[in-house]
């Protein structure tokens, strides 16, 4: 088990820093001076040749990467040139809301889907298993701006029920920060209900189909205890995947409705830096969002071995 | 002490009977000091003796009763039985909550060339004069005068104005100020304005001396808000400065100082007590930064916001049609030029840019694009707001088919196909698709190209054949005529070589008197009218939305917004 952790963190680290080049080639090859999008159209050539002198832009890009790499490495992932602040600050802010969102998204889809998920493949064919299967894929083809405005309009403008903005006032307790980020999560529990509880539900459908499953009823034990040990073991294995999968998304994925509840999340701090070409923030930015993905798969494999002892006993052999 | 007691006295006896009985109901601390300026407002007192009477009664917990009233100070207590509900009542802050544009960076006079900054900074400093919607009016310089031919420009500083710590304003602050703007995002304006480097000298404490290049007769408005680069802070601020420090701790002259700010978000501001202005009714103003207009306005309707300064028409139709909203609108200067190359490719030839020009319908165009908020454009930037604007120089144009077609077969290009580069950015996009329409109506064929506003202004701007550009609101037009019109105009996106237009310019900028002014303003719209180096189909009115009732929201077209006498209804 130690061993198939070490490589897969070894895995993780190289992938990490193919993220770090590609991130700062792809951010310098793309058109853009840096001094002009941050003193506009209207300021001279030659405040903006001074300004991109004092950021550093006019050196190699050579220079710039190992300069930026060794930041990283110590921790300092530069400062924002549109916000004149460090990213870490940035990040850090932008992160914690961020994590707050996804956090509450996840809490209430993977009960509720694996749930739905389960359902379905119990009551196969039923119409309570089209029902879920339905409304999951309808949901989950519902772009994140129509459920969302469709919320706002509905449960805080129309009802009051709810505010319609995902940013608690400052110094909010949890419960009033949980009400504000209620609606924003919403229209991300119905993009990954439908995936989720499709998932689980094939998952299921194969492992009750399985003799190993015929072997355990026809042992005479309880149905209950047959679908928690050896139905829902088995079925829930790519279910984890899944959801690790998701992970990234719902870090940095959520522009839109970042946008829309108007929370300052990394997705919006992202796509703002990428705008302003604000390399610093927004390779910091990615690097994060790579970091959290390469967490959020090596927990998934560690619960895959736990889970599914093959796994492990192959990479160890 | 006394003083106030009489001056309090005063405002009562001149009072209504309503009023004496609101006064009384406040004194007694029956009614909040919020809810006393409120129904005081409706009741029709006026502002400053509000101020003075929500001044007796509230202390804001820093001061008891006993405190003495300074010399220009509004005094802080009435009577000596006011100190234990002084403190009681300080728990009810009048807060006013605004939705601004989130800044496209960090706050630093520098380099703010946003709504959303200059939003956020007209509320915590000041520039020496301001350009608000009905004219020029003083600021942090309470008078300025020319030399005979407009070279020289002198303002004596307001007395007695102080920064939010306390340290006083002196002439030396705007030397540093000029000085530390000059290379950034101000250039352009500065440039408009003939300052050169060094050309502001301090005469003394007070008063402050511009020697520029050349006679400009609108110069008060360089360094009005409308150059909104040139708000005053001290040399102290200036001599350390680097970009972005003005974040760590906000000096200024202006009503609001800023007690918490996270960028991105928003802030908390609370009243500058050393505002050099009258009274400034909100305690604390709650500042939420919105990337997109939707979330404001859902904001607004749900009721989390008391004021949205500005938003746009295209985006705003739920505001606009909602009974239960107050819409302010005011005329500015705001446009989009729809230039054509005037040098080469198609619209080098003159009949085919006055084919474009009478193609298009601008009733259509503000109608449904602004939502009737805005008003008709004739093809040249001066605006009927601006000092200079000439009502009688040339007829409006109009949709007219007849006569574009005429043009476009007399110069026998029927059929040509040219590109439209424009930027994504409000309106913008619907109004090239509605220029791509009336173009068909004359035989030419548009491919609309649309970038994000880096890249348009990067690769299409200044290089193009056909193109829109944004232009905000200016209080008079001498920016729009020279840069993007001007032959050596560096923003001249049309190639527009004109010797005859650069002279009236130079003329138009030179004189001061109001009449002369006009006269050449008059013969520049003509000539522009003619020309076509570009279409300004519509100039674009801002919208403001707060609740029924409140009064005292002022907004600029520049973005600008004062609420020091604002009082939230509803």
């Amino acid at each position: 088990m130690l061993r198939f952790l070490l490589r897969r963190l070894g895995l993780a680290l190289v992938s990490l820093w193919l993220l770090s080049v590609l991130v700062f080639t792809g951010t310098n090859l793309l058109p853009g001076n840096v001094g002009r999008r941050i003193l506009g159209p209207f300021a001279t050539q030659e405040s903006v040749d001074l300004l991109n002198a004092r950021l550093g832009t006019d050196r190699p890009l050579l220079t710039q990467y190992f300069d930026y790499i060794g930041g990283v490495l110590t921790g300092d992932l530069g400062t924002s040139v549109s916000f004149a602040r460090p990213v870490t600050e940035l990040l850090g802010t932008a992160l914690a809301n961020s994590t707050k969102l996804a956090l509450l998204a996840f809490v209430i889809v993977v009960p509720l889907s694996i749930l739905g998920g389960v359902i379905a493949a119990l009551k196969r064919g039923t119409l309570v298993d089209r029902s879920i299967t339905v409304f999951g894929l309808s949901a989950t083809v519902i772009p994140e701006f129509v459920s969302g405005i469709v919320v706002i309009v509905v449960f805080a403008i129309t009802l009051g029920w709810l505010p319609g903005g995902a940013q608690a006032p400052a110094g909010s307790g949890l419960f009033q920060q949980i009400r504000y980020l209620i609606l924003p999560a919403i229209p991300l529990v119905l993009v990954l209900f439908g995936y989720i509880a499709r998932i689980t539900r094939a998952g299921m459908i194969d492992a009750l189909d399985a003799d190993y499953t015929r072997t355990a009823i026809l042992k005479g034990l309880p149905r209950r205890t047959v679908i928690r040990r050896h139905v829902m073991r088995n079925a829930l294995l790519p279910t984890i995947a899944v959801v690790a999968t998701q992970v990234g998304y719902l870090f940095g994925g959520l522009v839109v409705v970042e946008v829309l509840f108007n929370y300052q999340g990394v997705g919006r701090l992202i796509f703002d830096a990428a705008q302003k070409a604000d390399f610093p923030l927004l390779a910091g930015g990615v690097l994060v969002i790579g970091v959290i993905f390469q967490v959020a798969t090596l927990v998934a494999d560690t619960m895959y071995g736990v889970l599914n002892p093959r796994v492990r006993l192959g990479a160890e052999s | 002490m006394g003083d106030t007691n009489k001056r309090f006295d005063e405002i009562r006896d001149e009072s209504t009977d309503a009023e004496k009985a609101l006064i009384d109901e406040y004194m007694a601390r029956r009614l909040s000091r919020r809810d006393f300026i409120r129904r005081g407002s409706m009741a029709g007192m006026s502002l400053p003796a509000l101020g003075f009477i929500a001044a007796c009664g509230d202390g804001d917990g820093a001061e008891d009763a006993t405190t003495t009233t300074e010399p220009g100070d509004t005094g802080t207590t009435v009577g000596e039985d006011t100190t234990t509900t002084t403190e009681a009542m300080s728990d009810d802050p009048i807060t006013v909550r605004i939705g601004f544009g989130a800044p496209a960076g960090v706050v630093d006079p520098v380099l703010i060339n946003d709504e959303g900054r200059i939003q956020f900074i007209s509320l915590i400093a000041d520039t020496l004069t301001f350009s608000s919607a009905t004219g020029l009016r003083p600021a942090l310089a309470e008078s300025w005068e020319p030399n005979d031919d407009g070279t020289q420009w002198t303002f004596t500083l307001r007395e007695g104005a102080m920064y939010n710590d306390g340290t006083p304003v002196t002439a030396d602050d705007v030397v540093a100020t000029f000085e530390g703007i000059a290379g950034g995002n101000a250039a352009s304006a500065l440039g408009t304005g003939a300052l050169p480097p060094g050309g502001t000298v301090a005469v003394d404490e007070r008063t402050v001396q511009f020697n520029l290049d050349a006679p400009v007769g609108a110069f008060p408005y360089i360094v009005s808000s409308d150059n909104y680069n040139a708000v005053i802070l001290p040399r102290s601020y200036w001599d350390s400065y680097a970009e972005g420090s003005y974040e760590s701790s906000f000096p200024g002259t202006g009503p609001f100082m800023v007690e918490d700010f996270t960028p991105g978000q928003g802030a908390v501001l609370v009243r500058n007590e050393n505002y050099w202005g009258p009274t400034v009714v909100p305690d604390r103003v709650e500042v939420t930064f919105f990337a997109d207009d939707s979330a404001m306005i859902s904001a607004f309707q749900e009721g989390r916001l008391d004021v949205i300064p500005s938003f746009s028409a295209a985006n705003g139709q739920a505001l606009l049609n909602d009974p239960n909203v107050q819409i302010g609108v005011i005329e500015t200067s705001e446009h989009r030029q729809v230039h054509m190359n005037t040098q080469e490719g198609l619209f080098a030839d003159k009949r085919v840019r006055q084919a474009l020009a009478f193609a298009v319908n601008r009733q259509a165009m503000v109608d449904g694009l602004l939502a009737s908020n805005g008003s008709l454009g004739n093809d040249h930037p001066i605006a009927t707001l601006h000092p200079g604007y000439d009502p009688d120089a040339v007829e409006q144009k109009a949709e007219d088919l007849d006569t574009a077609n005429a043009l476009i077969d007399e110069a026998g290009v029927r059929g040509a196909e040219v590109t439209l580069n424009a930027l994504a950015f409000e309106e913008i996009e619907l109004l090239a698709q509605l220029i791509q329409g009336a173009a068909a109506q004359i035989g030419i064929t548009i491919d609309i190209q649309v970038d994000d506003a880096g890249t348009y202004y990067e690769n299409y701007w200044l290089d193009s054949t056909l193109g829109i550009t944004n232009y905000g609101h200016r209080g008079v037009a001498n920016v729009f005529l020279g840069a993007p019109l001007r032959s050596d105009g560096t923003w001249n996106s049309a190639k527009f070589n004109n010797p005859e237009y650069d002279a009236l310019v130079d003329a138009f900028v030179a004189e001061t008197d109001e009449a002369a002014q006009r006269e050449l303003g008059g013969q520049i719209q003509a000539l522009l009218w003619d020309e076509v180096p570009m279409i300004i189909p519509y100039f674009i009115s801002n919208n403001s939305a707060t609740r029924m009732g409140t009064t005292g929201l002022e907004t600029t077209g520049m973005g600008h917004v004062v609420i020091t006498e604002l009082i939230v209804g509803g």
